[in-house]
């Protein structure tokens, strides 16, 4: 009997507290700012499209001429990551490339090309002429850039921290190859990414001046090339973004002057096994440039969003895609 | 429309349908207030991810469930860091309840939540999808992947926890002379 007034007194209170929990809800402001975050890009209008939100996919769309992109939404928040490394990426004033700085190619590497046909009212970029696009490969054994077709710079880790942000070459690690060979690969890894993330990056051309902190990135046009391809590992969402003249800082070499480093981005979702990803140029949503993102290229990134876990991202080997790799198989 | 367009139509309206609910439901979970958009974000992630899975007709369960899950990694990891206790009391300001007065839910919601810490992450769960959100334990076992017969159990033990909350709270008013229920 006493069980049952019990019961029914818990039934009483439970339904009053259930109408407090399901009028719970944000203020009106609160409500429309979290809509915003949250709201896919083809949705949105004015300044809020030129965020365009990046194409989320799966590894499977992620191959060559995937379905259409799902969606994208985090971009908002990658975009303010990207924006809040603005200060970050200045970070990249602090960045020592000594080993450019000499210039040499250890790959023997063909010919440097010649600049680009100039745009009307754009400098010249550098340009690839299609034919060697790596990147990364399990061969090499430091964080340098494979001097081919007139690309210079190193594989950078660069992770925001509580109260700025740090860089450092990026790790090549090593991983058991045939026959028990080693192979290498490039890693960046942290307990918890805090601010706008961590990420791994290389600059297409990159001069470092008289004082080392000095640096300032050229544009490099890769239009010869229909995209890039990795072969990668990690925990959940990496953002791919090509970094361009248009979303680079003036003092940085770039032409960006206000909301800068809102750039071409493609988010993909990352597996514990190494997986092959191709990218085509047409699969980078774009934000805060007019112009194709490959044809005034200035940094490659893999972009990991904060979290609170540890996390990692293992790049075993990346390219530029040329257009048969490309092609459908 | 193209299939793209398609999806970005029905994943927004899913977003404006559900932000309530996820945010309530992020909430209740314990959920800090620094960290509820983030959660939010990370709701609506998964959905955006799982969008041509989603059955029509399971959006809002499957919205709540992919709540309660995101939400719990989210109190793992707060528990890893072992930082500052949840703090929902601070969480308790936001829009008033239609017919309650600010201090009668806000007091209604800080014991809700006080109940929901008395119970073990699994029963938690279910209790917010069955008895706050009115789930079905068949959506509830659905979405969770669970056997149904887990959910009843569950719930009929996170049932229990309540009402000896309940119990606990009246004995605590009576020798205070006030009651923070509402009854009896």
């Amino acid at each position: 009997m006493r069980e049952r007034r019990s019961d029914s007194d818990a039934e009483q209170v439970l339904e009053r507290l259930r109408s407090y929990h399901q009028a719970d809800r944000p203020d009106s402001l609160r409500r429309e700012q979290l809509l915003k975050r949250l709201r896919r890009s083809d949705s949105a209008t004015g300044s809020d499209r030129a965020r365009s939100y990046p194409a989320l996919s799966s590894p499977e769309v992620a191959a060559v001429d995937p379905p259409p992109a799902r969606l994208g939404r985090r971009a908002v928040v990658t975009l303010a990551m990207t924006a809040a490394a603005g200060a970050g990426l200045v970070l990249w004033s602090f960045w020592s490339f000594e080993s450019e700085r000499g210039g040499g190619s250890s790959d023997g590497g063909a010919p440097e090309p010649a600049a680009a046909k100039q745009e009307s009212g754009l400098r010249a970029c550098r340009g690839a002429t299609g034919t060697q696009g790596l990147l990364w490969d399990a061969s090499r054994s430091t964080p340098n850039l494979p001097n081919l077709e007139g690309r210079r710079g190193r594989w950078l880790y660069h992770w925001a921290t509580e109260t700025g942000s740090e860089r450092v070459d990026a790790s090549v690690i090593t991983l058991p190859g045939e026959g028990g060979a080693p192979t290498f690969a490039l890693r960046g890894a942290g307990e918890r990414a805090v601010g706008w993330g961590a990420k791994l990056s290389t600059g297409f051309s990159v001069h470092v001046g008289a004082d080392p902190h000095e640096v300032r990135f050229d544009c490099y046009d890769a239009s010869a090339y229909a995209g890039v391809r990795f072969r990668a590992r990690g925990d959940g969402i990496v953002f791919v973004l090509l970094q361009t003249e248009d979303s680079i800082p003036v003092e940085l070499g770039g032409t960006c002057k206000n909301k800068c480093w809102f750039t071409a981005s493609h988010a993909l979702v990352l597996e514990d096994e190494f997986r092959d990803y191709r990218l085509r140029w047409d699969r980078f949503s774009m934000a805060n440039t007019a112009r194709p993102p490959q044809a005034r290229l200035m940094l490659l990134e893999f972009l990991l969003q904060p979290s609170h876990d540890p996390y990692e991202v293992v790049i075993a080997e990346a390219a530029l895609m040329t257009h048969t790799e490309a092609a459908p198989r | 429309m193209t299939r793209f367009d398609a999806s970005a139509q029905r994943y927004n309206r899913i977003v404006e349908e559900n932000l309530q609910r996820v945010w309530r439901v992020a909430r209740r979970c314990g959920v800090h207030q620094s960290e509820l958009d983030d959660v939010i974000q990370e709701v609506f992630l998964v959905v955006a991810r799982k969008l041509c899975a989603i059955d029509t007709s399971a959006e809002r369960a499957f919205v709540a469930a992919v709540t309660v899950r995101v939400a719990a990694n989210w109190r793992r990891a707060e528990r890893r860091r072992a930082e500052a206790p949840m703090g929902w009391l601070e969480n308790l300001a936001s829009v008033e309840a239609p017919g309650y007065g600010p201090a009668e839910r806000r007091q209604g919601l800080a014991l809700l939540q006080q109940s929901l810490d008395h119970m073990t992450e699994a029963q938690r769960q279910v209790f917010i999808l069955a008895e706050l959100e009115e789930m079905t334990a068949l959506e509830i076992a659905s979405t969770l992947n669970l056997e149904e017969a887990a959910v009843v159990s569950r719930l009929r033990r996170s049932r229990e926890v309540f009402r000896r909350f309940c119990e606990n709270q009246q004995r605590g008013d009576a020798i205070q002379g006030q009651s923070s229920l509402g009854v009896g």
